[in-house]
């Protein structure tokens, strides 16, 4: 199977072309491109955002539409959209959203071609074709509730290891006026969407404060700070919609950043360099990202601004009602609204180049997201943190469950007995002589434990081409902590999601297995 | 007056925007300014006198902490702090904080807590959204016999 890297603009980041595109199954979740060819079409193409066209030169196979977006490429689908954009699917979403069906791994997951009618009489012409409104998606393809997620390198083929996106659609509030950014990075350690001002093209309003002057926030992440302004849009995940809802623009296009306070706490993050992603979507345990003591003044750990002037110093903290802060999206759909599920595939020890999952939304809302068998783990603190006893009957330490962490960071070399890397800026990479199988037990406030078994392997030998790699493994820095309990010593990274189905319930909403937050797995 | 592992709390003040000030004795500077800064954050401050340190722990209203750790010879060899949120680095880590800020561009691709190792520095963060922490410390300056995890 040839594949071959194609930078594309917006909306498609990363295709992979496929050469057996060209089957044309019918079904195939509605083909957007399919026959279109050469996939120019993907522009116009299409069912949605013409994906399927897009990603696929194949297309002159018609492929576009079948492997499409979806499938095949599994990348390609992501950013192709298929899915999620409705694309190839069309109406129904589906092809891409369920991973399509195509030609690896989505396959697995994806049925959505299987039933699809639209694929081959999509015939989306040499534009690209309408597969995609033709298309009836399949059985697994109608999941409004889903979204294709994928892990490859990053927009721009930035490199980026274990980073799992999807594509998020902005719209002007109210409005049909929309946009759709892929390469959103998904991450359960936040909540919240934040996408860079430079991938924006709509305008978008400012929130603004009770005096009228537009907000701007300093967030926090473990390795730096996003700073940009506050803007309200209608925030489109496949087929479920956040309307007007406060997201934060990453980037100093409005408003310079602020020199101080919790501005200056690491890194900036203002640009896709900082980022490594088009955006960040944090779909976390939270309903906003600061809450109430945000709302206060006497307690206001100054992460909002209020900006008077373009010039520096022109925003100062400030204090911001829960309806301005930045809101978990989940929350505010009006359906499958109480937390996500994140399914990935297994991948091989030495890796991947690109791996299709889904990121569903809702627990136990709809028959694609119940709880099943998982065990249902609670915090055990008010970080929510949960529990980890390594090795399995060992010591007990803390840990999260964190997508946007692109590793197992946990323990140190001496006591997880992982030799580290010795290659330059690789020091705290655990890089065992062989692939060490590990077990650990995580455990919750509610008494509730199961056993996890993970492999660390030696990051030293994967090729370049390797987004996807499900035993990298690091020192967790500040180890050993002597006695904190809101210190993780385990942060289970996406490696961890890697052949799981992974459920993250948020604060406050009910779920079958009881009020979040929690996670499940 | 403060006994050894006693609290002293030298006092609290009300409400108000926390945010709005920070700390002056920066990493590697002297501490003569820590009650100047315990009033300016409005600020717990509390003293735990060790054997060859004192920390001195502002309790800060937005309810995280801040520990400034203090030689003897009465140099803040080490900061940490510890919260929802992170406090300001640039006032806390002084003159140090941009040599934190360039040795971070050359961490690999991908987002995770961070240890930076340079020569007379280390930094750590990590966490998550909501529980923050992190320290830093300045290896020339650590007293004898003085373990750097017990920086918390």
């Amino acid at each position: 199977m040839m594949r071959r890297l194609l930078p594309v603009a917006m909306a498609s980041v990363l295709l992979l072309n496929c050469d057996n595109g060209g089957q044309v199954r019918p079904g195939a979740g509605g083909a957007g491109g399919g026959q279109a060819s050469n996939g120019g079409a993907g522009g116009s193409g299409s069912g949605g955002n013409g994906a399927g066209g897009a990603s696929n030169k194949g297309g002159s196979t018609g492929s576009g539409g079948f492997t499409g977006t979806g499938g095949t490429n599994s990348v390609g689908g992501s950013s192709g959209t298929g899915g999620g954009m409705g694309t190839g699917g069309g109406s129904a979403g589906s092809g891409g959203a369920t991973g399509s069906g195509g030609n690896h791994s989505g396959g697995a997951t994806g049925s959505g071609g299987a039933s699809g009618t639209g694929g081959v009489t999509g015939a989306g012409g040499t534009t690209g074709g309408s597969g995609g409104s033709s298309g009836s998606g399949g059985s697994s393809g109608n999941e409004a509730n889903t979204v294709q997620a994928v892990v490859d390198q990053g927009p721009q083929n930035i490199g980026y290891i274990n980073g799992l996106f999807v594509t998020v659609n902005l719209c002007v509030p109210g409005t049909a006026t929309c946009q759709s950014i892929d390469h959103i990075l998904v991450d359960t350690g936040s909540s919240g969407l934040r996408v860079l001002e430079s991938a924006i093209t709509l305008s978008l309003p400012s929130v603004k404060n009770t005096s009228g002057n537009p907000l701007g926030s300093c967030t926090q992440f473990v390795d730096g700070t996003a700073w940009g302004p506050i803007l309200s849009a209608d925030v489109k995940i496949n087929s479920e919609t956040a309307a007007a809802i406060s997201l934060q623009a990453i980037g100093e296009k409005a408003y310079p950043m602020p020199t101080g306070g919790a501005c200056a706490s690491g890194p900036a993050i203002t640009d896709l360099q900082s980022l490594m992603a088009n955006g960040i979507v944090g779909v976390g345990i939270y309903q906003q990202d600061c809450g109430d003591s945000c709302t206060q003044t006497s307690r206001n750990p100054g992460v909002y601004f209020a900006c008077t002037s373009n010039k520096a110093g022109g925003c100062k903290a400030t204090a911001v009602p829960l309806a301005s802060q930045v809101w978990n999206p989940i929350v505010k759909f009006p359906v499958d609204n109480n937390g996500i599920v994140i399914q990935l595939p297994s991948v091989p020890a030495n890796g991947a180049a690109s791996t299709t999952g889904k990121l569903i939304f809702g627990i136990g809302t709809q028959p694609n997201n119940g709880l099943g068998s998982a065990t249902v783990i609670t915090p055990i603190d008010a970080y929510g943190n949960i529990g980890t006893t390594f090795p399995v009957g060992g010591t007990k330490y803390t840990g999260f469950v964190d997508s946007g962490t692109n590793t197992y960071t946990f323990l140190d070399s001496a006591t997880s007995g992982l030799a580290l890397c010795s290659s330059a800026g690789m020091s705290s990479f655990y890089c065992p002589s062989t692939t060490k199988s590990l077990s650990a037990t995580i455990f919750g406030g509610n008494n509730a434990s199961t056993l996890v078994n993970f492999s660390i392997g030696n990051p030293g030998r994967i090729g370049a081409s390797i987004a996807a790699l499900g035993t990298l493994g690091a020192e967790m820095p500040g180890f050993p902590s002597s006695g904190t309990t809101s210190i993780p010593d385990f942060l289970w990274g996406l490696p961890f999601f890697y052949g799981r189905t992974v459920f993250t319930a948020i604060e406050k909403q009910d779920t079958p297995g009881g009020q979040g937050p929690y996670v499940a797995f | 007056m403060c006994y050894s592992r006693a609290l002293c709390t030298l006092g609290a003040l009300a409400a108000g925007f926390g945010w709005s000030y920070y700390a002056q004795a920066a990493l590697g500077e002297d501490a003569d300014s820590v009650t100047a800064d315990q009033v300016r954050l409005q600020a717990k401050l509390q003293l735990v006198r060790n054997e060859n340190h004192t920390i001195h722990e502002l309790q800060l209203p937005t309810g995280g902490k801040v520990r400034q750790f203090v030689g003897d010879t009465g140099k803040v060899f080490a900061v940490s702090w510890s919260g929802d949120w992170r406090p300001d680095l640039r006032a806390l880590m002084g003159k140090h904080y941009d040599r934190y800020l360039a040795a971070m561009k050359d961490r690999p691709k991908g987002h995770g807590p961070v240890r930076i190792e340079i020569p007379g520095l280390v930094v750590v963060m990590g966490g998550h959204q909501r529980a923050f922490f992190g320290h830093a410390y300045l290896t020339d300056l650590v007293p004898q016999g003085f373990h750097p995890e017990d920086i918390r």
